[in-house]
């Protein structure tokens, strides 16, 4: 073992004595009657299922469409693309509200 | 024989949410101690300490019986702590105190600084480690240098932990004498 090995076993293992503060426990438990006291979320059926019908018609508009009639607006594979993007978005933010609402 | 924590973990899925402030006493001090390992700041320590906490409380369900409440309670902890630091901009600036300690030998380190300042100067470079070697380190240090439960909590086989272990020594020595080996 060489001395900086030493150095870096005493540096470590010294125990640091960190106590929490008085109101730590109270703390943690006011956040935790917060949080459980929010009224149960609702399973977000219309978001979802409006997400994954936006995609579904998104997906067969851009399989489908005809090619850009315009070339300065947006084609309907590109709106096709834009509209699945903001579809999966929904669907992400509703799992994620799901996610972390909740409760043992 | 159920322990403390089985009764209270019973209790709070049973739906007596105050039970778990019982947790929260037994385990707040090794957990603020734990995450000042990480940010060697008090404050922050225990910002960190009560997002694991309620991390803990919305994952009960999730603890399996077949390992100690104190690993799970520990793995939970470190990735609240892992994933709130990835927030936070580097820790890279905690290094800069070390810049005076650079050196090509531990000797002349010991000549320049005194012990605690060298102890806290190694402690602030292991915090601002790559996360795939400060965890680790932080944690095999934490747990009295038990190899297997430092496995057990950060999930990993025992050679990978040991090569980690290893590796960030030798970032280490790097980083404080300039040797490489």
């Amino acid at each position: 073992m060489t001395s900086f090995d030493r150095l870096l076993d005493d540096a470590l293992k010294a125990r640091e004595s960190i106590e929490p503060g008085a109101y730590f426990s109270k703390r943690v438990m006011a956040r935790l009657r917060g949080e459980v006291e929010l009224p149960p979320i609702a399973f977000p059926f219309w978001r979802i299922a409006a997400g994954l019908a936006s995609l579904a018609i998104c997906i067969i508009a851009g399989l489908t469409g005809d090619s850009n009639p315009a070339p300065f607006l947006p084609g309907p594979r590109a709106f096709a693309l834009i509209a699945a993007a903001g579809g999966s978005l929904v669907i992400a933010v509703a799992t994620i509200e799901l996610r972390q609402r909740r409760r043992p | 024989m159920l322990s403390a924590d089985d009764d209270d973990v019973a209790a709070v899925l049973g739906g007596d949410l105050e039970r778990f402030e019982g947790i929260v006493h037994r385990w707040q001090r090794p957990l603020v101690n734990l995450a000042y390992r990480y940010v060697r700041d008090h404050a922050r320590a225990e910002d960190l300490a009560q997002e694991a906490f309620l991390k803990c409380f919305r994952s009960l369900r999730q603890w399996r019986r077949e390992a100690q409440f104190s690993t799970w309670l520990f793995s939970v902890a470190v990735s609240v702590y892992r994933s709130r630091l990835r927030r936070l901009e580097p820790v890279l600036a905690l290094l800069d105190d070390n810049e005076a300690t650079k050196d090509s030998s531990a000797e002349t380190i010991d000549d320049r600084i005194d012990e605690g300042r060298r102890a806290e100067s190694i402690r602030r470079a292991v915090a601002a480690l790559p996360p795939l070697y400060r965890d680790p380190m932080i944690v095999f240090y934490f747990q009295d240098e038990d190899l297997a439960t430092t496995a057990k909590v950060l999930g990993l086989r025992e050679g990978t932990l040991k090569a980690r272990l290893h590796r960030a020594r030798e970032i280490l020595r790097a980083v404080f004498t300039g040797e490489t080996k």
